[in-house]
């Protein structure tokens, strides 16, 4: 697939307008040139043919028929091969003298053709011929070889066909060499930013040293990675110093409520202490969510990204979520192929099929329909869970990944709003599309995985330097 | 049980030891690495709860320094650090657990329980009884009082952990991890669905309760006193 890739780069494309522009200047230029030849040659045969004619004609003024038939009888016997040739021939066409052929020519000057001189080898070359009626109607014609012109005219085409062909195949060759260039430089960016994305935070694209465009480019590219990730191990040192700083007396809070809760002097006190725990440990599930949305999407997650058998996954979450659906009385349908591999993360990719899961059957009645089917094609994984509760309202759907969002109808149930926000996060980090559709009645939400391999990347993925506790 | 708590956290560190003394274990203290170091080289403990942010040697290389001198004994991880990828290199330098602060003190005492009593596997083992209910390792079946109980693989593996730690009190999220491979918290009560539809087959219509219900903890499976 290199040559149409080849054929499909800006810079051959160009190339290729470059060449058809030098391909007609080349052609205008021997045009050109041809003609010019052509004039001149025809102009300088045209004057030896004049020449003749006059002294020709001084003969005829001098000694009338008789002696111009001697002088051109003369003339051919010195030189019987060329290159004048000459012909005389009364008003009746009958030739008097010469070795052309008796043809009605009329005046003026003109070409003969070599079938028409009267040909002997079928070698001879055309003639350029001066004509004129004599004033007692006889007729002479004097002509020259014209193969001087033909050889010019055959020079100029062979050089013209070499000179074309050179220029095309240089129009081309430079093309394909530039346009190979630039795309095996292209290629080398997109390689490390694919590596990039797949989680390699590290690596940056090499520069040439040849300080031209394209350093320019790649020395800006690497930069803006330098940026990008130092704010993601800000943002990796800020949740750190969050986990450390406040964890740490969420900590001592949560052992002294235990504590109160394990003195309790009455069941009134205990059951104080045990609400208090509850409402903690709501929070700390709310800020440990946040924290780990704020963590996937530092990406530090994909350092450790691996084939994960997603079929397993699928039927593991199956297996979790059939006996809940089947105890609030809904129907849980799973349809999952075997050994589908994706590039991700377990826990994550698990964290993401749950929420899902849980969020379709915690808003669908008893008596609803959850589905999880899975369907495989060689360009795209789709997971759909489905449900026939009451659904997302269309232009509710963009606002349900927002956190803390809560759609009107669902602000009863309990939740943090952070499900949703979550699964997106976990999409992203694996380049995995969601997609929120109408399941008529209930909500389709459905994951699309890139096929895997397109997200492998070439080298093995450094680890992340471990953080300094 | 001989446990070690390395913790630099005076107040959490004095939680965690009294607590575990309580539930009638030895317990020691450090608040350094290097100190941790130093006495578990010396002293045989049964058990190590490690955190990961301490001055001196950090968790992390503390565990690795002791698996490099052949200490063997179980590490549990008790840190703030609970990004995924903290728990796979705490689990990759040698920890046996990993719990994330806040805890809560009966998940910290039903892992350490597991923790002290890990299973040997041992060739040898072929079933595992408690009172009259038995699993048959081999043929991966159950029985009480002889009679036969149809399992879904999914519920064997439910029981024989739950038997693996027979008296013990196992939480919601160790038997997600261990029964399911499964490492998050989920919002709905999907264990107790799961641990009530093996209730109803291992103890309706039978004599004495197993599967207890432990009120704010988990499960326990054990025997009639």
């Amino acid at each position: 697939m290199v040559l149409p890739r080849l054929l499909r780069t800006s810079s051959f494309r160009l190339t290729l307008a470059y060449a058809g522009l030098f391909g007609a200047s080349v052609f205008i230029l021997f045009g050109v040139i041809y003609w010019a030849t052509d004039i001149y040659i025809t102009r300088s045969l045209d004057a030896a043919v004049d020449s003749d004619f006059t002294e020709l004609g001084n003969s005829l003024n001098a000694g009338g028929h008789a002696l111009l038939a001697d002088q051109i009888h003369d003339r051919l016997r010195q030189m019987p091969r060329g290159p004048m040739h000459y012909l005389l021939q009364d008003r009746n066409g009958n030739v008097i003298a010469g070795d052309l052929l008796s043809l009605d020519h009329g005046s003026g000057r003109f070409d003969i053709a070599p079938n028409d001189r009267g040909s002997h080898t079928g070698h001879e070359p055309p003639v350029r011929a001066r004509g004129a009626a004599l004033s007692d109607g006889d007729y002479l014609l004097v002509g020259i070889d014209a193969h001087s012109r033909e050889e010019m005219h055959e020079l100029i085409l062979r050089a013209f066909g070499w000179g074309s062909a050179i220029t095309l195949i240089l129009a081309f060759g430079g093309g394909a060499l530039l346009s190979g260039g630039l795309l095996r430089r292209i290629e080398t960016i997109n390689r490390a930013v694919r590596d990039i994305m797949a989680g390699d935070f590290s690596r940056r694209i090499p520069v040439r040293g040849a300080d031209d465009e394209f350093d320019h480019l790649v020395t800006s590219l690497n930069a803006m990675l330098d940026r990008i990730q130092s704010s993601m191990e800000s943002v990796r040192q800020v949740s750190n110093d969050i986990a450390h700083d406040l964890r740490t007396p969420l900590t001592r809070l949560r052992q002294r409520l235990e504590r109160a809760q394990h003195r309790a002097k009455s069941p009134a006190e205990w059951q104080t202490a045990a609400d208090c725990i509850a409402e903690m440990d709501a929070i700390l599930d709310t800020f440990g969510a946040l924290l780990r949305i704020a963590q996937i999407e530092s990406g530090a997650a994909a350092c450790h990204f691996g084939g994960t058998d997603l079929s397993y996954l699928l039927r593991t979450i199956a297996e979790v979520y059939e006996p809940m659906a089947d105890e609030k009385g809904q129907s849980f349908k799973a349809e999952i192929p075997c050994s589908l591999t994706v590039w991700g993360d377990r826990e994550l990719l698990g964290q993401m099929l749950a929420n899902i899961i849980e969020n379709a059957m915690k808003h669908s009645p008893p008596g609803a329909r959850i589905g999880l089917v899975t369907t495989a094609s060689p360009t795209e994984i789709k997971v759909a869970v489905t449900d026939s509760g009451p659904g997302i309202p269309a232009g509710e759907r963009s606002n349900v990944f927002r956190r803390f969002y809560r759609i009107e109808s669902s602000r009863s149930t309990p939740g943090s709003g952070l499900g949703l926000s979550l699964v997106e996060a976990i999409a992203r980090l694996h380049q995995v599309s969601v997609d929120l559709a109408d399941n008529d009645p209930g909500l389709r939400v459905t994951l699309g995985f890139p096929p895997p391999g397109s997200i492998h990347t070439t080298r093995p993925v450094q680890r992340a330097p471990e953080p300094i506790d | 049980m001989k446990i070690l708590v390395i913790e630099d956290d005076a107040e959490t560190a004095d939680y965690v030891a009294n607590g575990l003394r309580e539930e009638g274990h030895l317990v020691a203290s450090v608040a350094s690495g290097s100190e941790a170091l130093t006495i578990a080289m010396e002293e045989n403990f049964d058990l190590l709860i490690v955190d990961r942010m301490i001055p001196g040697l950090d968790g992390l290389r503390l565990v690795r320094a002791l698996r490099v001198a052949d200490r063997d004994m179980p590490v549990l991880f008790l840190t703030a650090l609970g990004a995924i990828e903290d728990r796979v290199s705490g689990l990759n330098a040698g920890g046996d657990d990993y719990l994330v602060k806040p805890f809560a003190f009966s998940e910290l005492a039903a892992r350490v329980a597991a923790l002290g009593r890990r299973p040997r596997m041992t060739a040898t083992e072929v079933s595992l009884r408690v009172h009259d209910l038995e699993l048959d390792l081999l043929s991966r079946t159950a029985r009480r009082c002889g009679e036969l109980i149809d399992l879904q693989p999914r519920e064997y593996r439910l029981l024989e952990y739950l038997m693996r730690h027979a008296g013990q009190v196992v939480t919601r999220t160790m038997l997600l991890e261990h029964v399911w491979d499964l490492y998050f918290d989920p919002r709905t009560n999907v264990v107790e669905t799961h641990v009530s539809r093996l209730r109803s087959k291992v103890d309706k219509g039978f004599g004495p309760e197993l599967i207890h219900t432990v009120r704010g903890s988990g499960y326990c499976l054990r025997g009639p006193a």
